[in-house]
């Protein structure tokens, strides 16, 4: 996934999480997505363009959902400092754990179901669809 | 320190401290105006989605008891079609306005209040967006009205006060907020006469009524009202009492407030600007 496509992303579910889904739902998994396809295989090190990608995409979060400006970039900075591992149970809590930092800290509240949902797709992603970059790393 | 993390160092403290900055600034009121500007932009688009949420739902409804008489099913439907396209044609928003204010009218509330209405965007965890037209309506109480019933009285329903205004877009924090706390009085269900009183506090999603003295009677159905203070004006609903739980603390009962309304379905809703 490219910074670009995180952005507009982000900019798609900011609007549609609170009227049409629960207001926390997709940014586990598009922290995690994001940072999986930029980050240097062998020592996961993340570019300067994707920490601009993630504040960005954070502050559109904050900013179309009217809350306080910064909070969501600094979860997503911490997230993503946080994100050493490659098993997908491990990305999935990490999402998890996202999800539900965001809500208790943006919203007030502790919302499980919407988190969880996003924890469950997390796995089931990099269990059975992410392989990408271990085929680049074979073809290489 | 893992490979590679030198090199990175300096994105990262940028990125920290510039999160930090904007968050400072922001608390401190200095983006005000970025917000404002923003949701010109937001709040027909959020509007629209949850109207478009609101239609989804209630077609998703009717899908559930298709399938077990088909022929008779597909009449009621035909006629409901028929019956729901009259009515589109004659309803509008100003209809369904009129339709609210009448509804105020009919209640028990006293005559010398004055309102503003508010149209409803959307639902946030114990949040509600409106859309307000104008006027100062930091701090003041939103209430909703339902149909008047003969026989019945019609108590305001109380939802909470304005706690942010962003442009032209408002957040009413609802009673089932975790940092909502109200003094309440408990309303024998049918007489009408005070039963109790105590403090409804939201837990998330969920009221719960504490403090009541355990001498007091708490009856499944009872209405719990707004005991009235400054800031709330009295005998609006917050609730029904549900569950009686046990006794907290050895002094106080407790028991579960059943919603008096489901906040989704509300269209539009009244902000109360002097009671």
């Amino acid at each position: 996934m490219s910074v670009r496509i995180f952005i507009i992303l982000s900019l798609v579910f900011a609007l549609l999480q609170g009227p049409f889904l629960p207001p926390i739902f997709v940014e586990g998994i598009l922290l995690v997505m994001l940072i999986y396809a930029n980050a240097n295989t062998s020592k996961m090190r993340i570019d300067a363009k994707v920490w601009a990608g993630l504040f960005f995409g954070g502050l559109i979060f904050d900013l179309l959902q009217g809350r306080t400006l910064g909070v969501t970039s600094l979860i997503f900075g911490v997230g993503a400092f946080g994100l050493n591992w490659r098993n997908p149970w491990i990305l999935g809590l990490v999402a998890l754990s996202l999800d539900l930092a965001r809500s208790k800290l943006v919203f007030g509240e502790f919302l499980w179901f919407p988190s969880l949902v996003c924890a469950v797709a997390t796995i089931l992603l990099f269990q059975f669809l992410w392989r990408s970059s271990d085929m680049v790393i074979k073809l290489r | 320190m893992r490979p590679g993390a030198k090199s990175n160092f300096i994105p990262i403290v940028l990125y920290f401290a510039l999160g930090g900055l904007l968050f400072f600034l922001d608390s401190s009121g200095f983006l005000q105006p970025l917000h404002d500007f923003a949701q010109i932009f937001t709040v027909p688009v959020e509007s629209r989605l949850f109207e478009g949420r609101k239609a989804t739902l209630g077609k998703l409804g009717k899908f559930e008891n298709l399938g077990v008489d088909k022929d008779k099913k597909i009449q009621e439907l035909e006629e409901k079609n028929a019956s729901l396209s009259s009515k589109i044609a004659q309803i509008d928003s100003l209809q369904t306005e009129n339709e609210h204010m009448r509804n105020l009218l009919g209640s028990s509330l006293p005559g010398t209040w004055s309102f503003t209405p508010a149209k409803l965007v959307s639902v946030e965890v114990d949040n509600l967006n409106i859309l307000i037209r104008a006027g100062d309506v930091m701090g003041k109480p939103a209430i909703w009205v339902e149909k008047p019933e003969s026989g019945k009285t019609n108590y305001g329903i109380f939802l909470g006060h304005v706690r942010k205004v962003l442009g032209q877009k408002a957040e009413i924090l609802l009673p089932t907020s975790s940092s909502s706390k109200i003094t309440v009085n408990v309303k024998d269900k049918d007489s009408g006469q005070k039963q109790a009183m105590g403090i409804a506090e939201g837990r998330g999603g969920r009221m719960v009524l504490g403090q009541v003295l355990t001498g007091e009677t708490l009856k499944s159905g009872d209405l719990v009202v707004t005991a009235g203070d400054e800031n709330i004006p009295p005998d609006l609903l917050v609730g029904y009492i549900d569950k009686i739980l046990g006794v907290e603390k050895g002094t106080f009962a407790q028991s579960e407030i059943q919603r008096p309304v489901e906040y989704e379905k509300l269209g539009e809703v009244f902000i109360v600007i002097k009671f």
